[in-house]
């Protein structure tokens, strides 16, 4: 190895470090938001206890929200990353599921609106 | 080089990379993170940039990605690698030609550039920057097997050097 490969390496991890900080606030968040190509279609509370069907034209998603985390339950899409996926419970996170442009994230700022669905 | 040759060589390097890409996925290698894998055809592509023309590494690349879609993904899965192909590339081809980095920082900043190229395609997919999340786990996961890869290609490459008959 040379000593620009260690450069390399400490660019990587300073860029990760900054975009970690910058991301991650660490707070619990307080709502979760489904966003189905780009828009907000419904938004739950976090200590809500429910399931809810994701409909879009490619396919569709069950997002389970029980105990202050949220997962995605189910899915028809092809490569089930959406499901594999962590529970999610602080601000910030979000599932993806790029095959029906679906993004399933929390906010920190509380909704006034409960289980609303435009 | 005779073009026979070159078919061949080729020809042999794609295969390698698609065995390589085959074996990965028999790995389990999943933390919940979308997009995190082991590049282990990344190995090939370093080698073929350190021994053969960089347009022929691209041409094993392009013909490993559309191959391996076809075989074991989809149509979706081809468009994200070629993305996260073309920037890889776009970064190890001029590091592998200068002098200063070896395979092993050229694989790293590969892994780290495949894997912010792809972001930026998921970003404009779901259309949000909500993708921005998984920046630092996909640079550290990037970083961590670009540099086991990128170990292995150097060793690869080093002992190849060694053998006659690889002239090239």
């Amino acid at each position: 190895m040379k000593k620009l490969d260690f450069l390399i390496i400490a660019i990587a991890l300073i860029l990760a470090g900054i975009f970690l900080l910058i991301t991650i606030n660490g707070k619990r968040g307080e709502s979760v938001e489904i966003v189905v190509d780009g828009e907000v279609t419904a938004v739950f509370t976090l200590d809500s206890d429910t399931e809810y069907r994701v409909d879009t034209p490619e396919g569709w998603n069950i997002v389970k929200i029980h105990g202050g985390t949220v997962s995605v339950i189910e899915s028809d899409c092809p490569n089930q990353i959406c499901v594999k996926h962590k529970e999610i419970s602080k601000s910030g996170e979000s599932i993806i599921c790029l095959p029906h442009k679906i993004i399933v994230r929390i906010t920190g700022t509380n909704q006034e609106t409960d289980a609303l669905i435009n | 080089m005779k073009k026979s040759r070159r078919a061949a060589f080729l020809g042999i390097f794609c295969a390698l990379a698609l065995i390589l890409g085959y074996l990965e996925s028999l790995i389990p290698f999943n933390f919940g993170v979308p997009g995190m894998k082991l590049g282990m055809a990344n190995i090939i592509i370093v080698f073929a940039l350190y021994f053969m023309k960089p347009v022929d590494a691209a041409l094993i690349n392009l013909a490993r990605i559309i191959i391996n879609g076809l075989l074991f993904g989809s149509v979706f899965s081809i468009i994200f690698s070629i993305f996260g192909a073309l920037f890889s590339f776009a970064v190890m081809w001029p590091m592998s030609r200068s002098e200063k980095f070896s395979p092993v920082g050229v694989s790293a900043a590969g892994g780290v550039a495949h894997n912010i190229g792809q972001l930026v395609v998921a970003c404009f997919v779901v259309g949000a920057v909500q993708v921005v999340y998984y920046i630092p786990v996909l640079i550290i996961s990037g970083l961590v097997t670009g540099v086991v890869m990128g170990i292995i290609a150097m060793f690869v490459i080093k002992n190849i050097k060694r053998i006659k008959f690889f002239s090239i």
